[in-house]
C-alpha cells in the first residue's frame, strides 16, 4: 500500500504502532484493588515514599494495573499525572525473575532493586524540563535527574539499614516495646525519631506516612 | 544484654512528646549497642489497654527519609510486675510502698490462684467472694478476698460454708 494511504490511516487515528498500542493496553488495564503480599506492600510503600520524596516526583499519583502479558513496567501519563506500574512487580518471583536475579538474593535486596528500577523508569519518563532551572544553574537537566535518583537510593539504603521493627507487649507499664537492629554504619551521628500512634485515630496514617516530612506535619 | 556506652559518644537522641488527631503520640529513641550491632529500642508507657498501636521510625535529619513502620499491636492489659527474688546475703531492705490489706491479699489471692489450676472446678459460693475447688484427690479448699475492715480485724464474716 502506498506510504500516503498509511499516512490517511495514521490521521484519522485508525494506525498505531505496536508501541502506542502497548501503551493504549496498559492505560486500559485495570488497577490492582488490594496488595496482599509483604513483598509487594514493601514495594507499593518505598515506591510511593520515592516518589514523595523528590521534587519532580511529588504529587503523582501511583497505580498498579494488571496488565497481563504486556512488557510495559511503567508508563507515566501525563495528562492525569499518574504512574501505572505492571502488577509483575507485586510478586517476589516474578521480579526476581525480571531483574536476572538468582533465587537466593535475600528479600530485602530484592525490594530494594525493584524499587529502584522502577523510580529509574519512572525518572527516564519524566520530561527533562522538569530538571531544568533547578539551583545549581551550572549542573545540566541529566545531572539534576541523576541526582534525584542517586537521593533516592541513598534513602533507600538509610531505610534497609534500619532493619525490621520488631514490637512487643510491656504489660507490667501498659506499654509497647519497639527495637530494630541498626547496621554499624549508620551509626555516625544517628538520630532517629519514634512515633507512637493509635491504629484506630492514625489508620490513615500507615498509608500516607511515606517521608519523616509527613510525620513533621503532625507536630503541634 | 552487654552495653558499651563508650562507643554512643556520636549518636545523639532525639526525644519529643506530641498529640495528633486526638492519637497519643511521642517521639524518642534509646540506643544500646549488643555484640557489636546497633541496636535500637524504645519503650512507650502508659497506653490504653486494649487499644492498637503502631509505631514509625524515621531519621529526622533528612526530611524525605523513608518512614519504617511496625505492625499494629494491642496494647496489653495491665500486670502485676513479678517481684525479683532476693539474691546475695541479707538482711535485704524492705519495700517502702505503702500497700493496704486488701490489696497485699489480692496479690496473695493471685498468687495462690495460679496454685490452683489443676482443679476441676472453682465457683462462687456466696458475695463475699469466697471460692471453693475441689481437686483430683478429693481434697477441697476455700479462698476469701476480704475487704480493709475485714482484714484489719473488724468485722469477720459469717458467710464462710463448711467444709466437709
Amino acid at each position: 500500500m502506498e506510504d500516503d494511504y498509511w499516512a490517511i490511516f495514521k490521521w484519522h487515528g485508525l494506525l498505531r504502532t505496536a508501541e502506542e498500542e502497548e501503551q493504549d493496553r496498559f492505560e486500559a488495564a485495570p488497577f490492582v484493588s488490594t496488595i496482599t503480599s509483604s513483598f509487594g506492600k514493601s514495594v507499593d510503600h518505598l515506591l510511593r515514599a520515592c516518589l514523595r520524596g523528590c521534587p519532580q516526583t511529588y504529587g503523582k499519583e501511583l497505580d498498579f494495573v494488571r496488565a497481563g502479558p504486556l512488557d510495559l513496567e511503567l508508563l507515566y501519563l501525563r495528562t492525569s499525572q499518574r504512574l501505572l506500574v505492571h502488577e509483575r512487580w507485586l510478586s517476589l518471583d516474578l521480579a526476581v525473575a525480571q531483574l536476572g536475579f538468582s533465587d537466593n538474593v535475600s528479600e530485602q535486596d530484592i525490594v530494594f532493586h525493584s524499587v529502584r528500577t522502577l523510580f529509574a523508569d519512572a525518572l527516564g519518563q519524566f520530561p527533562l524540563t522538569s530538571f531544568s532551572n533547578l539551583g545549581d544553574k551550572a549542573r545540566t537537566p541529566e545531572w539534576h535527574r541523576r541526582s534525584a535518583l542517586n537521593r533516592a537510593e541513598q534513602r533507600l539504603v538509610d531505610y534497609l539499614r534500619m532493619g525490621e521493627l520488631v514490637i512487643t507487649p510491656v504489660p507490667y507499664i501498659k506499654g509497647l516495646h519497639v527495637k530494630w537492629q541498626l547496621d554499624s554504619q549508620r551509626s555516625q551521628a544517628l538520630r532517629v525519631q519514634i512515633q507512637c500512634h493509635s491504629a484506630s485515630f492514625c489508620s490513615d496514617k500507615r498509608k500516607t506516612m511515606l517521608t519523616a516530612n509527613d510525620g513533621q506535619l503532625h507536630w503541634p | 544484654m552487654t552495653c558499651d556506652f563508650r562507643n554512643l559518644t556520636n549518636i545523639t537522641a532525639l526525644v519529643r512528646s506530641i498529640k495528633a488527631c486526638g492519637a497519643y503520640c511521642t517521639a524518642g529513641s534509646v540506643v544500646d549497642f549488643e555484640r557489636g550491632t546497633l541496636q535500637g529500642e524504645y519503650t512507650q508507657r502508659d497506653l490504653i489497654s486494649g487499644f492498637r498501636y503502631f509505631f514509625t521510625v524515621v531519621y529526622p535529619e533528612d526530611p524525605n527519609s523513608i518512614v519504617r513502620l511496625s505492625d499494629v499491636m494491642t496494647c496489653p492489659p495491665l500486670a502485676i510486675a513479678p517481684t525479683p527474688e532476693p539474691t546475695g546475703p541479707g538482711p535485704f531492705s524492705k519495700s517502702t510502698t505503702s500497700r493496704g490489706p486488701f490489696t497485699i491479699l489480692m496479690f496473695a489471692f493471685a498468687e495462690l490462684g495460679s496454685k490452683l489450676d489443676d482443679m476441676r472446678a472453682i465457683f462462687k459460693v456466696d458475695e463475699d467472694s469466697w471460692y471453693e475447688g475441689n481437686d483430683d484427690n478429693g481434697g477441697k479448699a476455700v479462698i476469701g478476698i476480704l475487704s480493709d475492715d475485714k482484714a484489719k480485724g473488724g468485722k469477720k464474716t459469717t458467710k464462710r460454708r463448711k467444709l466437709n
